[in-house]
Order: C-alpha cells, then sequence, then structure tokens
C-alpha cells in the first residue's frame, strides 16, 4: 500500500499571492580539477559535498563555509573543504548522505558504489564498495539508513541491502521501453515511496515496500528525458524536470499535474529542480541565460532569475534541507555557495 | 549542543538595548572623537566605555588622546579605570609608553618606577601571545641600565637572565626570536656557562614553542576587535563563542606541563575572553566555578561580583552566586542575594518566592519560612505555585502532613480554577492514601471548571480509579468522563463509545502493554483514518489546481509523527538481483523481467571465455587493482601498438583473438598460470565477502586502466546526453571497451559508445 498524503508541511500558509525569495549573497567555494557534477546537503543540513568529473568528491562544512563568507572574516583564510575523497574511477554521477551516521556514498560511472566514513580525518578512499553491473546514476538512502536505492542504466532501480550488499529488484516491473536508463531516484521522507525519473521521459512512482510500480506517468517530459524527480516533506507531490525545458509538480493520489514552472530553458544538462527549504520556492536553472531560476512554487510565478556566476551553465542545484542556503556545480568546475542575506 | 546553552542563557534584550550595543554606529562615533579636541572627545569616548567598558581599543584612543595634550593627571586617571579589566597588550603599551616618558628624566629613581611599571605589566599580560615585543622592550630597558660597578653589573646581569628565562618559556608570537637573543646572551656572558644554561632551558623552550604553534591555531579563531555585544543568534557570534571556549578548554588542559602558572595561564585567558563576551553569563558562570572548584572561594565572590556588574539583570547569575555563598557558609550575603531577587514587591515573581522560602527553610529553619510565606501571599505575584511549594515542604521536610493539607486546603479559596492546582492537590492526597477525600476533591473541582479545562483532571480522575477504584468505579468515571468531554475538539463524537483504545489504557501498566508495538500504530492510524473519512473530500477538493500544502490544522499535525515512521523494504516481494542466476535461462515470470536481465546474464556468459579469465582469478583474491596489473604487465609495445590501432566504425576487426594471442603470449609474470581450468572457478561463485551481485559482477574487469587521464574523462563528460549508437555491437562488449580504452586519447570517436552500458546490453540495442 503508497502511504500518500498524510502530513502537513509546515510553513505554507498563505495561498494565492507570489512571495518574493529573499536576496541570497554567492561565493565561490572551491575548484574540482574537472566538471563538478552533482551535490548533495547531508539531512542535517551541517554538510555538503560535491563530486566531479575528476572522480574526487569533496565534503565541506557549512559552519566553515558560513564563517568564510563572514564579510570581516579572519585574515587566515577558512578551508571549508574538510575532506576529499579520491576512489572513483569515472566521473561521480550522484551523492547521499546517511540519515544517521558519519557516511557518504557516491554512485559513479565506473559501475560502483562507494562508501566513505568521513568521521575519520584521514580516510581518503572508501571503506566498502558496492559493485553494480551498470553505469550508477543516482543514489539514495532509504530513511532507515538500512537500504540504499540505485537508479542506473538499467530500467529497474537497485534495492541494496547495507548490510549484505544483497540486491533487489521489483518483482514485477512495468514494461519499460530501450531508453528506460534512470536518471535519478530518491525516496520520500518515510521511505514508503521512491520516484525514478528516466531517459524515456516518464516518472515512475514505486511503493518503498514491495518496489511494485505504483504509477507511471509515462511521458511526463514528453519524449525529453526526465533528469530530477523528488518528493515534498509531505509526500503528497513529486516535483520533476526533463530536457523539455519543463518543471512540473505531480499530485502523487492521482497522477494529476498540478503546477508547471515554465520559462527556463535546460534542453542539455541533466538539470535540476529542487525546493527551497520550506518548499516555498522551487529553484532550477536556465542553460541559454546562465541563470538561477526561482519560483514560487504555489503559484508557479518566476520571482527571481539571477546570473549563475559561474562560467557556462550550472550543471547542478543543491537547495539546503535546514536553511534557506543552496550550492550550485558548474561545468567551469566550480562549487558556489548561496546563502540568504540576514 | 554547545551553542544551544548559550543561546538560551540569553538575557532578553528589549529593542533599545539591542541599539544601545549597535556596533557600527560605535565605531563612528569612535572615528568621528579620532578628529576632535580633547575637550569635545572626551565625553564621547565616556560615553562609549559607559557602554562597552571592557573595548581595550577605545580605552586606548582615549587615553592616546590625552597624552597627546600631556595630560597626566586624566591620563593616571584612566588607566587606573581600564588597566586591570582590559588585558590587551597594546593598551598596556601605552601604558609603558607613558611610564617611561614620565620617569625619563628622573634619574635612578624613575628607573626603579619604570622596572616595577614592567613587572606589574609582565604580571598581567606577560601570558598574552602577543607579549613577545614587552618581553624585548623590557629586556632592552633592563640592559641599557647603567652599571656603576663589576657588582652592580652582575646585578644586572641576573636581572636580564631572569627575564629572558621568563620570556622563552611563555608562547608568544616571537617565542623563536627571543630564544636566539637569549642564546646570544648566555654566549656573551660566559661560553662556559652558557652551555649548561642552555641546554637546561633548551626543552623548556622546545616545549613552549610547541604549545605556542598549537595555541595559536585557537588564538587566530578569535577576533580581536570584536566590541562586547550581548550574545545574539548570529553564525558569527556563535563562532566567537565556540572560538573562545576551544581555547579555554586548551588552557584548562595546562598544555605547557607547568604546575603553578597554569592557573594562572588560565585565570589570564578567561579574564581576556570576558572582555569580549562580556555579557556572556555562561563564561562568568564558568570562570567562578572553576576558581570554586580550584579553592579560591573569594576569587569566586570576586567574580559572581563583577558578572552582576555586567549583568545586573541575571537571576540566573544571582542564583548561582547565592548558591556559592550558601554552601560556604556565608548566609548574610546569600541572603542579601535572594532579597535583590525579590527586588521590589512590584516585580517580584512567584519563583523568587518559592526560592527565598526554600533558602530560609534550609538556613533560618521553619519558623522563618513559614513567617515569609505569610507575608508572601500577600503579594500580587503569589500563584498556585507558591502554595504547593510551601505544602510540599511542610509535608516533605518538616513531615507535617496537616499544616500542608491546610495550606492546599487555604490553597482552594484562591486556586479553585487552577486545574493544575487541583492536579497538584489530589497527587499529594494520593501520598496520604486519601481516597474519600480525593474523590471530593476530584468532585469539586469537576463541578466548577468549565469542560475545556476539566480534561486533565478527568484523565487524572480515571487515572486514579484505576489505582484506587474497583471495576465498576472505574468504568462509570470512565463512561462520565466520555460524556463530559463528547463536546471537545480533544475527542470526537465517535468517542463516545467504549473503544479498544480505552481496554488498552486501562489494562497497561507502567511501560507494559497488553498489545504490540504494532497494534497500537493499526489503532492509532485506524482512529485517525475515522477522524478523517468526512473530511477526505474536501481534503482533495483543496489541493484542487495548486497548492503543495496540506493545511488540514492540528489533528492532521498531531498524527505526523506517527506516520513519520519509516517503512522498510520488504524484500521478500522482491526477486533478488543475479545476473549470473539468470544466465543462459528462462528469467522469472514476465516478460519484461527477463528483458531487463538477459543482457546482463548474456554478458556474464561471454565473460566466461578462457580470455578474460586471469583477471577473474585475481580480482576474486580480493584486490580491485589487480586487473591493472594485467594491463601494467603489458609490454609498452604492445600498449604502442594498440594506441595506434585506427578506431574503426561499423563491424570491427575480430581483436579478441589478436588480443588474447597478445596477452597470452606476452604475459611475463605467473599470472598467466592461472589461466587454465578458470570457468569453473568461476561457477563455484567465490566472492566471499559480498553478496551474488558483487560477487558475480567481480567477474567482469570492471576497474580499468585510464590511460587517457582527465582529459579523457573530459570528452566523456557530456556524453550521457549525446545520442548513443543504438545498433548492437557484435562483440564482446566488454572487449570493444577494454580495446577503446587502450586507444586512450586517440579514439575520440569511441565517446559515442557509452561505457556504462558496456555491461548492460548492447547486444539487445538498450544502450542509455
Amino acid at each position: 500500500m503508497v502511504n500518500v498524503c498524510r502530513e502537513t508541511s509546515a510553513g505554507q500558509d498563505t495561498k494565492g499571492s507570489t512571495k518574493s525569495f529573499p536576496k541570497h549573497e554567492t561565493r565561490h567555494l572551491s575548484e574540482h580539477k574537472n566538471i563538478a557534477r552533482c551535490a548533495r546537503f547531508s539531512p542535517d543540513g551541517m554538510f555538503v559535498a560535491t563530486g566531479s568529473a575528476d572522480t574526487s568528491i569533496k565534503l565541506f562544512e557549512i559552519s566553515k563555509i558560513k564563517q568564510m563568507m563572514l564579510p570581516d572574516s579572519k585574515d587566515g583564510p577558512v578551508r571549508p573543504v574538510i575532506r576529499t575523497f579520491y576512489d572513483h574511477e569515472q566521473p561521480i554521477n550522484d551523492l547521499d548522505f546517511h540519515p544517521q551516521s558519519t557516511v557518504l556514498i557516491s554512485g559513479a560511472k565506473d559501475n560502483t558504489i562507494k562508501f566513505f566514513d568521513f568521521s575519520k580525518a584521514t580516510a581518503k578512499r572508501a571503506f566498502r564498495v558496492i559493485q553494480d553491473t551498470h553505469n550508477v546514476r543516482s543514489v539514495a538512502f532509504h530513511p532507515s539508513g538500512d537500504f540504499l536505492i540505485a537508479g542506473t542504466d538499467h530500467p529497474v532501480a537497485h534495492l541494496y541491502d547495507v548490510n549484505t550488499f544483497q540486491c533487489y529488484l521489483s518483482a514485477n516491473p512495468p514494461e519499460i521501453g530501450v531508453n528506460g536508463a534512470i536518471n535519478q531516484v530518491r525516496y520520500s521522507s518515510t521511505g514508503g515511496m521512491y520516484v525514478t525519473a528516466s531517459k524515456d521521459g516518464a516518472i515512475r512512482l514505486w511503493d518503498g515496500v514491495s518496489a511494485s510500480c505504483v504509477r507511471s506517468i509515462v511521458g511526463a517530459h514528453r519524449t525529453a528525458e526526465a533528469t530530477s524527480a523528488c518528493f515534498t516533506k509531505d509526500q503528497r507531490f513529486v516535483l520533476s524536470c526533463g530536457k523539455d525545458s519543463t518543471v512540473k509538480l505531480w499530485e502523487i493520489g492521482t497522477g494529476r499535474l498540478v503546477k508547471q514552472y515554465l520559462g527556463a530553458t535546460h534542453t542539455q544538462l541533466r538539470c535540476q529542480a529542487v525546493f527551497s527549504d520550506t518548499e516555498e520556492f522551487v529553484l532550477s536553472i536556465d542553460e541559454s541565460s546562465n541563470e538561477i531560476v526561482i519560483w514560487d512554487a504555489l503559484t508557479g510565478e518566476k520571482v527571481a532569475k539571477w546570473p549563475s556566476n559561474h562560467i557556462g551553465s550550472p550543471r547542478w542545484i543543491e537547495h539546503s534541507p535546514t536553511e534557506p542556503a543552496f550550492i550550485s556545480c558548474g561545468t567551469d568546475r566550480s562549487v558556489r555557495f548561496w546563502k540568504e542575506i540576514l | 549542543m554547545k551553542l544551544e546553552t548559550q543561546a538560551s542563557n540569553r538575557n532578553p534584550t528589549s529593542l533599545s538595548a539591542v541599539d544601545k550595543y549597535n556596533v557600527e554606529s560605535a565605531e563612528i562615533l569612535a572615528n568621528s572623537a579620532l578628529h576632535l579636541p580633547i575637550t569635545q572627545s572626551a565625553p564621547i569616548y565616556e560615553q562609549l566605555l559607559s557602554i562597552f567598558p571592557t573595548a581595550a581599543k577605545y580605552w586606548r584612543q582615549y587615553v592616546e588622546a590625552q597624552m597627546v595634550v600631556n595630560n597626566d593627571d586624566a591620563t593616571k586617571q584612566i588607566f587606573s579605570r581600564c588597566l586591570l579589566n582590559c588585558l590587551h597588550v597594546p593598551l598596556w603599551r601605552c601604558y609603558i609608553r607613558f611610564i617611561r616618558k614620565a620617569n625619563d628624566k628622573k634619574g635612578v629613581e624613575g628607573q626603579e618606577e619604570t622596572r616595577k611599571a614592567f613587572d606589574f605589566m609582565l604580571s598581567y599580560v606577560g601570558a598574552d601571545i602577543a607579549s613577545g615585543p614587552v618581553w624585548m622592550e623590557y629586556i632592552a630597558f633592563l640592559k641599557s641600565l647603567p652599571a656603576a660597578n663589576t657588582q652592580e653589573e652582575s646585578q644586572r646581569m641576573t636581572a636580564v637572565r631572569k627575564a629572558y628565562q621568563k620570556a622563552i618559556v611563555t608562547p608568544t608570537h616571537h617565542i623563536e626570536q627571543l630564544w636566539r637573543d637569549y642564546e646570544n646572551f648566555e654566549n656573551s656572558v660566559s661560553r662556559q656557562l652558557a652551555k649548561g644554561l642552555l641546554s637546561e632551558y633548551q626543552p623548556k623552550y622546545t616545549s613552549a614553542r610547541a604549545v605556542y604553534r598549537e595555541l595559536k591555531k585557537y588564538v587566530d579563531e578569535i577576533d580581536w576587535n570584536m566590541l562586547a555585544i550581548p550574545p545574539t543568534d548570529s553564525c558569527k557570534d556563535q563562532m566567537q563563542w565556540v572560538a573562545w571556549k576551544r581555547l579555554l578548554a586548551f588552557e584548562k588542559g595546562n598544555p605547557q606541563r607547568i604546575d603553578s602558572a597554569s592557573n594562572k595561564r588560565i585565570i589570564f585567558s578567561y579574564e581576556q575572553c570576558l572582555m569580549y563576551l562580556y555579557h556572556y553569563p555562561d563564561i562568568w558562570y564558568d570562570y567562578a566555578t572553576w576558581h570554586a572548584k580550584g579553592g579560591s572561594m573569594d576569587a569566586a565572590v570576586k567574580v559572581f561580583q563583577r558578572a552582576l556588574k555586567a549583568l545586573p539583570d541575571s537571576e540566573m547569575l544571582k542564583y548561582a552566586y547565592a548558591e556559592l555563598e550558601e554552601s560556604r557558609g556565608a548566609i548574610p550575603s546569600a541572603k542579601k542575594l535572594y532579597e535583590s531577587i525579590l527586588g521590589d514587591a512590584a516585580q517580584t515573581t512567584a519563583l523568587a518566592h518559592i526560592q527565598f522560602i526554600r533558602f530560609l527553610r534550609r538556613n533560618e529553619g521553619v519558623e522563618a519560612a513559614r513567617k515569609y510565606f505569610l507575608d508572601a501571599r500577600k503579594s500580587p505575584s503569589c500563584t498556585y505555585h507558591v502554595y504547593v511549594a510551601y505544602a510540599l515542604m511542610a509535608f516533605c521536610l518538616d513531615k507535617d502532613p496537616k499544616v500542608a493539607h491546610n495550606v492546599f486546603e487555604a490553597g482552594m479559596k484562591h486556586f479553585m480554577h487552577e486545574p493544575l492546582y487541583i492536579l497538584e492537590y489530589a497527587d499529594f492526597l494520593s501520598c496520604l492514601n486519601d481516597d474519600r477525600n480525593i474523590r471530593a476533591l476530584f468532585e469539586r473541582a469537576l463541578s466548577s471548571l468549565p469542560q475545556e479545562e476539566s480534561i486533565e483532571i478527568w484523565k487524572r480522575f480515571t487515572q486514579f480509579e484505576r489505582t484506587y477504584g474497583d471495576l465498576a468505579t472505574m468504568l462509570k468515571v470512565e463512561q462520565r468522563r466520555k460524556e463530559a468531554l463528547s463536546g471537545t475538539s480533544e475527542e470526537g463524537d465517535s468517542a463516545l463509545e467504549t473503544s479498544l483504545q480505552d481496554l488498552i489504557s486501562r489494562y497497561s501498566f507502567k511501560d507494559l502493554w497488553p498489545c504490540s508495538s504494532k497494534d497500537l500504530d493499526h489503532l492509532s492510524r485506524q482512529e485517525w483514518l475515522t477522524k478523517n473519512i468526512g473530511k477526505k473530500v474536501e481534503k482533495s477538493a483543496l489541493s484542487d489546481g495548486s497548492a503543495a500544502t496540506d493545511k488540514s490544522s492540528s489533528a492532521a499535525a498531531g498524527i505526523s509523527a506517527a506516520s513519520l515512521k519509516v517503512l522498510r523494504p520488504d524484500t521478500s516481494q522482491m526477486v533478488i538481483y543475479d545476473p549470473k542466476q539468470h544466465q543462459g535461462t528462462a528469467v522469472p515470470s514476465n516478460t519484461t523481467a527477463s528483458n531487463l536481465s538477459n543482457p546482463v546474464a548474456s554478458v556474464v556468459g561471454a565473460v566466461s571465455n578462457p580470455l578474460l579469465n586471469p583477471s577473474v582469478s585475481m580480482l576474486d583474491s580480493g584486490s580491485a587493482n589487480t586487473f591493472d596489473e594485467v594491463l601494467k604487465a603489458t609490454p609498452p609495445a604492445l600498449i604502442a601498438f594498440l594506441t595506434s590501432l585506427p578506431a574503426v566504425e561499423g563491424p570491427t576487426p575480430n581483436v579478441d583473438i589478436v588480443l588474447s594471442i597478445c596477452l597470452q603470449n606476452d604475459l611475463p609474470t605467473g599470472q598467466a598460470k592461472k589461466s587454465t581450468n578458470l570457468p569453473s572457478q568461476r561457477t563455484t561463485g567465490p566472492a566471499p565477502s559480498t553478496s551474488d551481485l558483487s560477487g558475480s559482477s567481480k567477474s567482469h574487469p570492471i576497474p580499468r586502466r585510464q590511460l587517457g587521464k582527465r582529459k579523457d574523462l573530459d570528452r566523456q563528460e557530456e556524453e550521457e546526453s549525446t545520442t548513443v549508437q543504438s545498433q548492437p555491437l557484435p562483440r564482446d562488449a566488454f572487449r570493444i571497451r577494454q580495446m577503446q580504452k587502450a586507444r586512450g586519447g586517440s579514439a575520440s570517436q569511441t565517446g559515442s559508445v557509452s561505457y556504462g552500458s558496456a555491461l548492460s546490453g548492447d547486444l539487445s540495442g538498450s544502450t542509455c
């Protein structure tokens, strides 16, 4: 059974009138040796990690980033990067933090998922490795931390038991065509569902308990690739982004398109559309103008368009789950932090 | 967390108080004072310093302004006001400049004065990490003293030596230079003596230098320009607080392993810290308790007195101070503090009354406490808490249930309408086992309290009956409760009939339940569902068209904790992903599944080709890098040959055979030995450490050597978005990839074949 629409998400009381997105300041954080491909915040918002085509992963401590961004920061430069991991042989595709412990996982083109323990200052290598059969495009921990799900070139997500490394598949997946590689997989807050965004343009919702597909939104982004998908905290809606330059909000219970966030072109990269921490806003990227575009989540109105400050369009955007701050990763190899000006 | 304790210790600051501590306007004011004549700037400084009494930079600016106009008396006066509170090296150097100037022309007497001033200064700020130049100046000064005869000369030398020896064990920025100077000094005095002395002091200096390096890390975190403002939530303030806490913890660890001086260093650090965190009660408290723990009560008392001067409104600090005084027997002084907490009648809190009554009871006996209670009753700030506190004191401490009962009864006159008071009273009565009176009390309260305030009373009443009553009274009270509360939001209409939940609560005891937690979850979910049966329709209508939120208010918010329960995957409902198992055979149930897994299986099948087996066996031994060894073992000539191979579109020549011949011929090491009999090894399924999946996939030599390195990766970067050649490739995809790899950078066209898909199913054409 799918656990749909039980909770209220906090904060959003007004309806109708478009809110304004607070001003942010931005700062260049760090530079990879190749394109910065992905970023992920830890669930407590204390850390953020970035993965790159140079096969490295950098781990940042948010408090250090903030310290670095202080206007009168002390002369001694603060280094927000607290760990760098070099263990993959191919570009990093996605990252996730363990919900409880100090473990970071990465999925990479080298068909592996690697586990890094960032509590140790010296460890640069993974302490566990899952060898998958496919390019691991997306990884997400189950909220229990005992499972993880991997989206790969395989059209069905791979569920791994973290303790035994046993891999499970849906027993009865729907018919998926040849172009079913999964661009992104994300769990809902309770683990009751997960969502996949595929190259065939479909968004599929899967039951977290049985792994059966409970809803396929085929053609969610018509024939263009669906590049990202994530749940609202109340598990009632899914936000998806596609190479058809649309960002869409779907109601899970009915599969209905509830909202569209238009006006940002993204046709090339694996573009992300994400919620702000309060879910009041939706953030994505306009590739042609190299801007970060922000919509009011409720009204769908565009509320801000900011130059990304990257050279060339940013590749990834990820918002902090706990505070008004986000991170952008660029094809220019750099990582930028954005935070609300207080 | 540390930060939270700090935040919660914060005094509520009114808006004007926040304005008062406006750092920007203070800086502007101080800057403007710089350009004014002293007569005009003095009041500005006085004003600034009344707000920031520990702002050494303003003191210094002020005193320098006075010094410029040679206002000696005023200068002295300012120094006497600030020096001891501001352990700030630049300010103190200002002072020494002033002293030296004043004593310059006074001959021997003046020199003696100056020396005293130096000693005075170094006893206060000599431990500062920035005190290096002061030590140097001091030593230079000592050296410059005239010596008329050899005796005086040797006295002077001793003084210089002493100064050096103190300086080189102090972790300062200039410690290395000081050591070099000291070496030179000793060597210039006497080569023979120098050796012994230097070797004695070398280890002390080395340890001080090591401590300096460590200390510097902490000191660098601290903003020495910060003005002391009350704690805010700003990140910067919190970081500063953390930085200071770290520094203090470091000093408390006595890093230099010195005995006597370590306390001095800690005191010094606290004093400096309080210059900046002047308004932080936690620092004051830590400092005072540190003193008290070390046995120096008087010092602790002094710290508290200063703390109360800094934070006159902090009740916490007053209680802390009173506690210290009381525990060391200084009752009058503690009493004075309590009285100051009570303040004037208008602002007294009930808590202050209660604590004072307890204090009196402890130190002056029952009668004094009673007297004060009688007075306090008349105070407008006397709440039911005071009655409860006094009654419980009489009951628990004086063992006098009668007095306690009377107090509670007296309180009933005033607090009949306070459900919490009723509950306290009932608790007290149940301690007496006086069930008749408890029932009477409940009935009395329920008859007078409005419905919405009686929920808790009802709850306690039913609990009481569960403990004291028989089955009939128990059920009766529960039924009465339902009827009484049926209209409130707390209990829905449906709750009127007895539910299973009531039974559960009747038959559970403490943390023992007559059912499993799963049952409980189930029941609460059902309850929630029944509550929302009516709402369902309306809710979906609400979400119509927009709104990523569910605003169905408090009921749903209450349930969110329950439904946030994590749902775990039930792997028994899934199939185990095991490419090996599927090899060559039909795959479970439906067609799509076989569709998905067959490509993998067939790749695995291809892998069993003997060609690749060497790497298989080596991978089984655990190291993923062994395949790289194979490539490394490949002679350079072969690599060169491979790299110069042209990139081929369309049907490829049978490179496998070429490569296999090459590999088998040229492997010089023992690795080639293992190439026999390997199919059987593979099927026995080695890989002990991990699951089937990883075990089986280990038979794919996935780790590959990056000949093209990053340049190559650059190119692959966007390959996932490029269109991929979807026609089936003719041969084992793995080996094709190996070849492409080996060809390295020269074969940029090969980017059209996705690496990631190499294993998955180029054979079936399902690339990307």
